[in-house]
């Protein structure tokens, strides 16, 4: 009888000490999300970026950012046609001079992947039908790529009474040479850039 | 005997055993903020040594990053994204995403609505290259169509995530800032996780390749870009984003983009009825989204 009250008292000492053991010795968060996750979530957050910010490439490339700051391209950074800082770092040396580095330069099919005509992208946004749109030319001949702003083509000098297409004359080795960089297009395309007062058509 | 315990004066005549034990106590209690201190230090050094895009950044230097005072959330806007796939491609570059067209940590999708109301998803190669419009968009379907938008697409983050409670080793948890990380020393690579979530953000880390952090055979997602956001900037898919389609921020500071555009859109989530509330968030979606 004496033995089993001890058991007894035995046993419940044991539970109580240990009940306080966990409570002490156990974090209050054991086991809600995992086991010890903050060393873990630490490890991901000391991970090393890869992407900055423009504010960045501008210690060097000032020039660069001033004429893409505030400009219809503002809301695209550095980064988003050149590629992540990082690499440029990893590739370039650091004191070189600007404009030498190796950077990511983008080309045509990057200026189509967002401004090619489609029927899901905002009506706001500037689109254009990649076929009717000078097709062949090189975007960067007429447009700035940071500010997006396009060149502004001399105007035709002369009348356009009783002569034939465009291309008969300005052509690469023709009576009137255009300059490179231009592709041989319909009368209509040409006249897209180098528009003629209305008054003389 | 109570009173030496609480004060622990050295009066008290207790066999050795006892003082040594005692001893080891308090050096251990002295040990130990020594030790974090040590740690914290070195962390820092090795934060500002290694880190050239962080120490390049404007910014002072910065406070320990405390994951109790943020809440992060993001707002995709529909209206305004114009399916370039940057995102995706800066996804795969920040977080060493395998280059297989499948896996990824975010990606694009374009929804074209008939007019009976059904939604036809395409997403070529995540849309990493765009969507060239006569290979994804055919004019007979554009024709027909009611409407058509993107939808960039990454982890939710759900606050009730069913990938957490699955994982039968936890390797898979829950930030308090409301991320959900990857063990990656737990993840046995069984793929429940995978299984269970309904919005596959998730995929296996192929054969031959790793995670970041150099891990191979386990199971990988987004981290809301967590060692950007930790150090107070914008995920990477945000970074580069020319549209403006994805603001991300601070749901705890009330003039934080993510707010301001939570307060001030009618936003929607995905698959709300499962109830696992994402933390993101989408500003004109139309119709039903799988």
């Amino acid at each position: 009888m004496v033995k089993a009250f001890l058991a007894g008292v035995l046993l419940l000492t044991s539970l109580v000490f240990v009940g306080v053991a966990v409570v002490v010795v156990v974090p209050w968060v054991y086991g809600e999300y995992g086991f010890h996750p903050e060393e873990n979530a630490r490890s991901w957050a000391a991970l090393t970026p890869q992407y900055a910010d423009a504010i960045v490439c501008a210690r060097c490339h000032e020039a660069q950012y001033a004429t893409w700051q505030g400009e219809r391209h503002a809301s695209v950074t550095c980064e988003s046609c050149h590629g992540p800082l990082a690499e440029h770092a990893a590739t370039a040396p650091v004191k070189a001079e600007p404009g030498s580095l190796g950077l990511t330069t983008p080309d045509e099919g990057l200026c189509a992947i967002c401004h090619e005509q489609s029927p899901a992208k905002p009506a706001a946004f500037a689109q254009v039908v990649l076929a009717e749109h000078y097709a062949g030319g090189r975007c960067l001949n007429c447009h700035d790529s940071h500010s997006a702003d396009a060149v502004h083509p001399p105007e035709i000098p002369h009348s356009l009474a009783r002569l034939p297409e465009c291309v008969t004359c300005h052509q690469p080795s023709g009576l009137k040479p255009v300059p490179e960089g231009h592709v041989e297009s319909s009368d209509a395309a040409c006249m897209g850039c180098h528009k003629r007062p209305t008054a003389g058509q | 005997m109570s009173q030496t315990g609480v004060t622990g004066t050295p009066g008290d005549q207790e066999e050795p055993m006892a003082v040594s034990r005692r001893r080891v106590l308090q050096l251990g209690a002295a040990a130990l903020p020594a030790l974090c201190g040590a740690r914290l230090l070195a962390g820092a050094l090795a934060g500002s040594d290694v880190d050239a895009v962080r120490a390049a950044q404007p910014q002072g230097p910065a406070a320990p990053y405390d994951p109790s005072a943020h809440s992060w959330a993001f707002v995709i806007d529909t209206t305004t994204c114009i399916g370039c796939g940057r995102c995706v491609e800066a996804c795969k570059l920040e977080n060493h995403v395998p280059e297989e067209p499948v896996m990824n940590r975010t990606w694009v999708e374009l929804h074209v609505i008939d007019q009976d109301g059904t939604v036809h998803i395409s997403a070529p190669d995540g849309g990493i290259a765009g969507f060239p419009t006569e290979e994804t968009l055919p004019p007979e379907d554009a024709a027909n169509a009611r409407d058509a938008y993107f939808v960039p697409r990454t982890c939710m983050q759900c606050e009730n995530p069913p990938c957490t409670w699955v994982c039968p080793v936890s390797a898979t948890y829950q930030t308090e800032d409301g991320v959900i990380l990857v063990d990656e020393s737990r993840c046995i690579g069984c793929g429940y996780c995978m299984v269970a979530c309904p919005y596959g953000a998730r995929y296996m880390v192929p054969a031959g390749d790793t995670t970041p952090k150099g891990v191979a055979g386990v199971v990988d997602k987004c981290t809301f870009c967590y060692h950007r956001i930790t150090r107070g900037l914008l995920p990477a898919c945000a970074e580069v984003c020319p549209a403006n389609a994805r603001i991300f921020g601070d749901r705890n500071d009330p003039n934080s983009a993510v707010s301001v555009a939570l307060t001030g859109n009618r936003v929607r989530v995905i698959k709300p009825s499962l109830g696992t509330r994402p933390r993101v968030s989408y500003i004109g979606l139309e119709g039903e989204v799988d």
